[in-house]
């Protein structure tokens, strides 16, 4: 049996709605048959089936909506002869698709050459006709889904990547006005995907949604001691291995949500959901941006399968090789600056999540301690950005103290 | 036996008898109902018949100029019982090599008319008042179109004729008067004319092969009179009476005259009869006479589908073959139509015409800012050495990104010389990779290269 999933039709989708089934459970598909209707955040798609075989059931109804990645219906392969072939099939479009997967936010040809490291350079196919429109209009031809035949990039490709540019530019304000000329000397670059997104996706959120802010310091000279403890013994383990503070706030934040579910939550326009799982996210910056992988069900998550997760998630994702499913569906963003000295900074949302955490560099300062003396302490500023619609500032505010008690008693957070 | 049918086309013309080789090909059990032979109007009585009689004008006029190559024959005659009776033969071969197909696909033909009622059951008639009642999840219906006729213009098939018994008659008329000048109009006049005979082309509109560049037009126009076809455009033919088997035609419009002939051939286009097949109490959606279909093919009534001429136009056989073949995938596998299609014609008088995409009359209605080349046969090596020097390549590109919009050929071989460009054109080539694509040389297709070049302004050989 296998799985067919909500693919990606184009780069910026994250999910996908089920238009229509043209199979019924029981039929015969055939390979490159279209075998349902896929509604995208642009148009209405269709969806082909990769391989031959049996439809056995429907995972995802008419009018369901579900994440790019998570299986919509199951198939059977028609023999074992077809089901090798299937597999080849299969193996080969996966490797097809996995520039638009795991490099969406790839910008020239020379990077995926770079990126894919030992793999053969992939072509882009493209018509002469769209490559020089494309030249014309400077739209570099990575950034476009093709099509045409086999995928190739024909003129209505084109065409269509430059209208969403076209709205994109309406949607974020040029400089304009006498007052706001660009500077003499200026070099224009050309915006990579990930930032178009960026800029859209923040501008969206910072105009959109009521943001307010909350901020503690939290003293780390416990949790110091017990990562320094932690860390010795592991050291010599086999295999050994060491915590990052990272992986203690991401711990935290996910008991402190455990006590204060309601901020595990999205503002649906007429609702509000609260979500079962915790999916926290990360930023991590690389090269002209920054990306935030998810780990997903966080509540079931030991400190050392964060550990582990965390740290092979950071390298992907320098890398460049998360998979959407990898980098969606978080429902809280974890941000820190503390590696470049930063003490505290307010974070933009990303929506839908409701909150995202700013955590600062861990400074040693005189602080007073329980019996008012003047010591030297570690500690650490945190703010949380909260969506007021969702949260309001007292749960935001219990969020946080259940955050700063956890860190400031490590060995809690573990129980 | 006939439950376990998958689909059921009517009519086995182009569009039918693909749509049948498809269905069978991806494992459908598939039934053409067609009362007469199969391969259409398109083997039968269209494309295949009329192109042997060609040869035979083709032939007969390069015989007749044979002294400039050096030849000389004398005693040149022919005998117009066998020119129609291989006409007939190679009509006859392409629809017996459907009628193999059919057999070793295990399509079952049903050689019967039939109705579609309500209950979108089949009822067939065979000859002999015998009838079945069949069904299928799918039906397809491809019946094509039939010529046009004038309601005050009787067609006794002796005197005045449409294509169809034009191909079967064996008696070549002193005088023919030809009602209308497109595509069937003008391979007529020329294979008359050929012939011996006396033709007067009548067309209704300010051009024949209305809807051809204008500039192509103009210039067959200028060929065929130099072959002493007479063209009346902007003209129709206000009445017509035979007395004593003569033909008395009165003109009305640029020419208004009274004409005498031998005969009259009406080629004023063709029309699809859906309701024909329809029985009371069922009925499609039509528009201008042809049936409605959506995306998928798909009449008004579920489960019904249509494609060919009785869609609509381009009423080209190579437009039907693709569209046969597009509902079948609509239908089995989920595909959906690409129409419309770049779709190329050719006419086939000497010297021929073929073109594809937008005229340059188009461009300029749609706005589009174009670039337009002609390069001549006579500047070609291979059309100076073949003597057939007559004619020209036209291109016409968006100025915007040399986008191919149209090519327009007349002369020699154009027919097989276009391909080249519909070719280019499906592959979103631009004039640039017209030119950079080396061209055998000596070859027609050299012009090819050639005009792509002097649109692009650096044209070398001209």
């Amino acid at each position: 049996m296998k799985q067919i999933t909500m693919p990606l039709l184009s780069p910026s989708m994250s999910e996908g709605q089920i238009v229509r089934w043209l199979k019924k459970e029981g039929e015969a598909i055939h390979e490159g048959e279209v075998i349902a209707e896929v509604e995208t955040d642009k148009a209405i798609m269709d969806l082909e089936a990769f391989e031959s075989g049996i439809l056995k059931q429907i995972l995802l109804p008419e009018g369901g909506r579900a994440p790019v990645n998570t299986p919509i219906a199951l198939i059977e392969a028609e023999s074992e002869e077809t089901e090798q072939t299937a597999a080849a099939v299969s193996g080969q479009i996966k490797e097809e698709k996995e520039i638009p997967e795991t490099q969406p936010f790839t910008k020239s040809s020379a990077e995926i050459k770079q990126n894919l490291g030992e793999e053969k350079p992939q072509r882009i196919r493209s018509s002469p006709l769209a490559r020089k429109i494309a030249k014309e209009e400077q739209i570099e031809l990575s950034e476009i889904q093709g099509t045409g035949p086999g995928g190739r990039i024909v003129k209505r490709d084109v065409l269509e990547r430059l209208e969403q540019k076209k709205q994109l530019s309406t949607t974020i304000p040029k400089l304009t006005g006498p007052s706001l000329q660009p500077l003499t000397g200026a070099i224009k670059l050309p915006l990579s995907l990930m930032r178009e997104k960026i800029a859209k996706r923040l501008l969206e959120s910072k105009t959109t949604i009521p943001h307010f802010y909350l901020e503690t310091e939290v003293s780390v000279t416990a949790l110091s001691h017990f990562r320094n403890e932690l860390n010795q013994y592991y050291s010599q383990q086999e295999p050994s291995w060491k915590f990052t503070y990272n992986d203690f706030i991401l711990k935290a934040t996910i008991e402190a949500l455990k006590r204060v579910p309601s901020v595990n939550a999205s503002w649906n326009g007429d609702s509000i959901l609260r979500y079962n799982s915790i999916n926290i996210a990360f930023a991590v910056a690389i090269e002209d941006g920054l990306i935030t992988p998810v780990i997903k069900d966080g509540q079931n998550k030991s400190l050392m399968m964060l550990s582990k997760e965390a740290k092979e998630l950071i390298q992907k994702a320098q890398e460049r090789k998360l998979t959407p499913e990898e980098y969606t569906g978080g429902t809280i963003t974890v941000s820190n600056l503390g590696m470049y000295g930063i003490e505290n900074f307010y974070a933009i949302i990303d929506p839908p999540q409701v909150m995202i955490l700013a955590i600062g560099a861990i400074i040693k300062k005189p602080i007073v301690d329980g019996q008012n003396n003047i010591v030297i302490g570690e500690v650490m500023r945190v703010s949380a950005s909260c969506d007021h619609r969702v949260v309001d500032g007292a749960t935001g505010a219990k969020f946080l103290k259940e955050f700063k008690q956890l860190m400031e008693n490590p060995l809690s957070m573990l129980v | 036996m006939n439950n376990d049918l998958d689909l059921i086309v009517i009519g086995g013309g182009p569009a039918g008898y693909v749509a049948a080789l498809r269905a069978a090909q991806i494992g459908k059990k598939v039934a053409v109902i067609e009362e007469d032979k199969l391969g259409g109007v398109c083997s039968n009585w269209g494309c295949i018949p009329t192109k042997a009689l060609l040869k035979t004008a083709e032939l007969l006029e390069s015989c007749r100029r044979a002294d400039s190559f050096g030849l000389e024959i004398s005693g040149l005659k022919f005998d117009y019982a066998k020119v129609i009776a291989r006409s007939r033969q190679s009509a006859t071969r392409m629809s017996s090599g459907v009628e193999y197909l059919f057999k070793s696909r295990g399509i079952r033909w049903i050689k019967a008319r039939a109705k579609i009622n309500k209950e979108k059951k089949i009822r067939v008639f065979y000859p002999a008042e015998k009838t079945e009642e069949l069904h299928s999840p799918f039906i397809l219906i491809c019946t094509g179109c039939k010529p046009k006729t004038i309601p005050s213009i009787k067609v006794d098939g002796k005197i005045i004729f449409t294509s169809r018994e034009a191909l079967e008659s064996t008696r070549l008329p002193k005088k023919i008067v030809i009602v209308g000048g497109g595509a069937i109009g003008i391979e007529f006049a020329y294979f008359y004319r050929c012939l011996g005979s006396e033709v007067v082309v009548v067309e209704m509109t300010s051009h024949i092969l209305p809807g051809t560049d204008i500039e192509i037009s103009q210039a067959l126009h200028k060929s065929l009179t130099k072959k002493g076809i007479t063209i009346f455009n902007s003209t129709l033919v206000e009445k017509c009476w035979v007395i004593k088997d003569k033909l008395h035609v009165r003109l009305k419009g640029a020419v208004n005259d009274s004409i005498e002939s031998d005969a009259m051939l009406l080629a004023i286009g063709v029309a699809a009869q859906p309701s024909e097949i329809l029985e009371p109490g069922l009925e499609l959606k039509t528009e201008n006479g042809f049936i409605s279909v959506d995306n998928k093919y798909q009449t008004s009534i579920e489960g019904i589908y249509a494609a060919g001429d009785v869609i609509g136009p381009p009423l080209l056989a190579h437009a039907a073959f693709r569209e046969g073949w597009e509902a079948v995938d609509c239908m089995f596998l989920g595909k959906q139509s690409t129409r419309p299609h770049f779709v190329p014609s050719c006419v086939y008088c000497q010297p021929q015409v073929a073109t594809v995409g937008m005229t340059e009359e188009e461009a300029k209605k749609e706005n589009i800012p174009y670039k337009t080349a002609k390069y001549p046969y006579n500047a070609n090596g291979k059309a100076v050495a073949a003597g057939e020097t007559e004619g020209f390549v036209k291109l016409i590109v968006s100025s915007r990104d040399e986008e191919i919009l149209g090519a327009h050929i007349l002369g020699q071989d154009a027919s097989e010389l276009i391909g080249e460009f519909v070719l280019a054109k499906t592959l979103e080539s631009t004039a640039q990779e017209l030119h950079l694509a080396i061209h055998p040389h000596p070859t027609l297709s050299e012009m090819i290269g050639e005009v792509a070049l002097l649109v692009e302004g650096i044209g070398l050989h001209l």
